[in-house]
């Protein structure tokens, strides 16, 4: 796993905080009530605080030491085989996934998972045209048969029907 | 005293005769067989591997879910260490240290003794645990009963923060961690007033987020990502069965070290955080300083092995005390498999083990057979485990990818989840990037209802007073003994900001 540089750790923290605000103030306009009888915004405003103030003791100090046992960077380097493509594999990863997730319903269980492997396989991971084609078939159909099936999950229905 | 047994032993029966049914028995050797199999698979730990089989086990009885996710948790345990013997690559985190010197026997030609001992020690160190976490958790149990909402805020507030202390990062980005994941509990609508918090008219919020979506998302999907594009480990010889027998001088030398492993995990596993991972170092420092060849350490010392495997079983298995006896999870772990039995509406906390016997001692019995089950099919089976090692990652992983889609999907037939699933799988990516452990937040929130409740209940009965958390010694002993952990936090914090601004007097 590559770790990132502090600037990003710091990023995070500054994300973190500006979530804390946003919370804070949705507590705000929550109804308060009183210590004897506490409303709905009172523990979510408590909560909010405190990771406001954790966040900005996190942004303002110095990034800590690495854990034993850290991944050395070489080591890290040697993890990332395929660093010269241009797009990260985890961003194609997720747009993936967001695309199976988008057309779960749409275009049915089977057609999602089906094409949504295989441009895993075929276009991320750059697997040969066939063996891609074929694992996908098998763990979409397998998939589908294991829940549908055996488990009874009421999987959704697309333009196949299936 | 006699009473006490006769009713354990009675009721380890009754555990027995659950277990033992075919269809809770047939998942418990399937928890054990994924375990193993999670184990082996480096970058697929316990944690990972039981939130992406949460979603199949809501069809299953409460009892059965349980119990095969104890397998599975155990499972790993055993598995971590074949591949750090045979390959010196740590199927998961506890199994680090077996690396150091398993390895090194495995080098000189010892592989086989050195997978049987790391096999028997932690058969070994289950077996004993069991039965103190049998003797000691009831007792637990009847003592939390005395627990009023006072003392759930001091307990909860010093789990949290002891959770926090022991993160593997940063302490104050564990803490900041527990908090995100409090708040993220809070959204929903509040179960006293009605209100609907956070939900921004998004109807599938309403019922808060679930900890599948977030849990699968945040340990599963994020560990794609980060482990996305790594290359497959070498292939390598195996041993075969009759080699694995350790020579006499071995087995004598294991001996002690299994024993002191078991009760160091015990006593480790009981204290909140990654104890399993602590408990194997500890046990490690400990076998060396005992050692009268401490030399011998890290060049293929049998000590070396079955200390760290045993401690680390014995702290898998001691992690459940708190879990089951008071209702709080000690880890991401017992956490997620506390919202587990929160999804088929067991309520956790110490009523478990009285309201439901079924359950707790059908789950404790599940442990005796499952360390016998792993026993059985580690040794003859670790060559058919390794080979799984040679399926090529870019094929294992949509695997997984899309197992963990359906799988979330089939909790509620909702895609709202899988939408949760997807934005809990990024920010996990990116907070590990950033050295943010993210354990503790799914700890958070698991626990933020019962946190909220009460504390609310709390200030309701001491009418609006915070004498309440002085006044009841527990709570008050409690509160203090958190207030002390974030004091030392900020002394630290301190003198390492601080001081280092100033910087030396000369």
């Amino acid at each position: 796993m590559m770790a990132m540089s502090p600037i990003y750790a710091r990023l995070v923290a500054i994300v973190i905080a500006t979530v804390a605000l946003v919370f804070i103030y949705g507590s705000l306009k929550m109804p308060m009530g009183t210590l004897l009888t506490p409303a709905a915004g009172l523990v979510p405003l408590l909560l909010g605080c405190g990771t406001l103030v954790l966040a900005i003791v996190d942004i303002v100090s110095p990034e800590p030491a690495k854990a034993e046992g850290a991944i050395s960077p070489e080591a890290e380097a040697q993890d990332q085989p395929d660093e010269s493509r241009k797009v990260p594999r985890p961003l194609l990863i997720m747009i993936v996934l967001g695309l199976i997730i988008f057309a779960f319903e749409r275009a049915g269980f089977m057609l999602s998972l089906l094409v949504g492997t295989f441009i895993l396989l075929r276009f991320v991971e750059r697997r040969p045209l066939v063996q891609s084609f074929i694992i996908s078939l098998v763990l979409s159909s397998g998939l589908y048969f294991l829940f549908s099936k055996l488990l009874y999950v009421n999987l959704p229905e697309g333009w196949l029907w299936f | 005293m006699v009473l006490i047994m006769t009713g354990i032993l009675n009721d380890l029966i009754l555990g027995l005769s659950v277990t033992l049914s075919p269809n809770v028995l047939v998942y418990a050797v399937l928890g054990c067989v994924v375990g193993t199999l999670v184990g082996v698979l480096p970058g697929l730990g316990p944690l990972a591997g039981i939130s992406l089989l949460l979603p199949l086990t809501f069809g299953l009885s409460p009892t059965t879910a349980i119990v095969l996710l104890a397998g599975i948790y155990y499972g790993a345990m055993y598995g971590g260490s074949t591949t750090s013997i045979l390959m010196r690559i740590p199927g998961e985190t506890a199994s680090v240290v077996t690396c150091l010197d398993g390895y090194e026997m495995a080098r000189k030609g010892r592989a086989g003794p050195a997978l049987a001992i790391a096999a028997i020690g932690s058969f070994v160190a289950g077996t004993i645990s069991v039965l103190i976490l049998m003797l000691v958790a009831p007792q637990i149990a009847r003592f939390a009963l005395k627990f009023g909402p006072a003392e759930y805020v001091g307990l909860l507030t010093l789990g949290l923060l002891s959770l926090s202390q022991l993160s593997s990062g940063s302490r104050l980005r564990a803490m900041l961690m527990s908090l995100v994941g409090l708040s993220l509990g809070m959204i929903g609508i509040d179960p006293l007033s009605g209100y609907a918090r956070f939900t921004f008219g998004i109807h599938e919020l309403a019922d808060g987020l679930g900890i599948v979506p977030l849990a699968v998302g945040g340990f599963g999907i994020s560990e794609i990502l980060l482990s996305a594009g790594a290359k497959s480990p070498p292939a390598v010889k195996t041993p075969r069965l009759r080699e694995l027998l350790p020579n006499g001088q071995e087995a004598r030398s294991s001996v002690g070290a299994c024993l002191r492993g078991t009760f160091i995990g015990f006593a480790i596993g009981l204290i909140p955080g990654s104890a399993h991972i602590l408990s194997s170092f500890v046990s490690y420092a400990v076998e060396r300083r005992v050692s009268k060849h401490p030399e011998q350490f890290g060049k293929g010392a049998v000590e070396g092995v079955a200390g760290p495997e045993s401690a680390n079983n014995a702290a898998a298995t001691s992690a459940f005390v708190p879990m089951l006896a008071l209702g709080l999870p000690s880890g991401a772990i017992p956490a997620v498999m506390l919202a587990a039995l929160m999804t088929h509406g067991i309520p956790p906390g110490p009523k478990l083990i009285q309201e439901q016997p079924h359950l707790y001692w059908g789950f404790v019995a599940s442990m005796y057979v499952g360390n016998i089950v792993l026993l059985i099919l580690n040794l003859p089976l670790v060559g058919l485990f390794v080979r799984v090692l040679r399926i090529p990652y870019s094929i294992l992983y949509p695997l997984i990818l899309v197992m963990c889609a359906v799988g979330v999907y089939s909790v509620n037939s909702s895609t709202a989840d899988l939408w949760v699933m997807f934005a809990a799988g990024g920010a996990g990516y990116f907070l590990r990037r950033a050295n943010y452990d993210v354990a503790p937040a799914i700890l958070g929130f698991v626990l933020a209802p019962m946190f909220e409740m009460s504390l609310r209940q709390a200030f309701t009965l001491s009418s609006g007073s915070l004498s309440i958390f002085i006044q009841r010694p527990i709570a008050a002993t409690m509160l203090a003994a958190a207030l002390l952990l974030i004091l030392l936090n900020f002394l630290n914090f301190f003198r390492r900001v601080v001081l280092r601004q100033v910087g030396p007097r000369p």
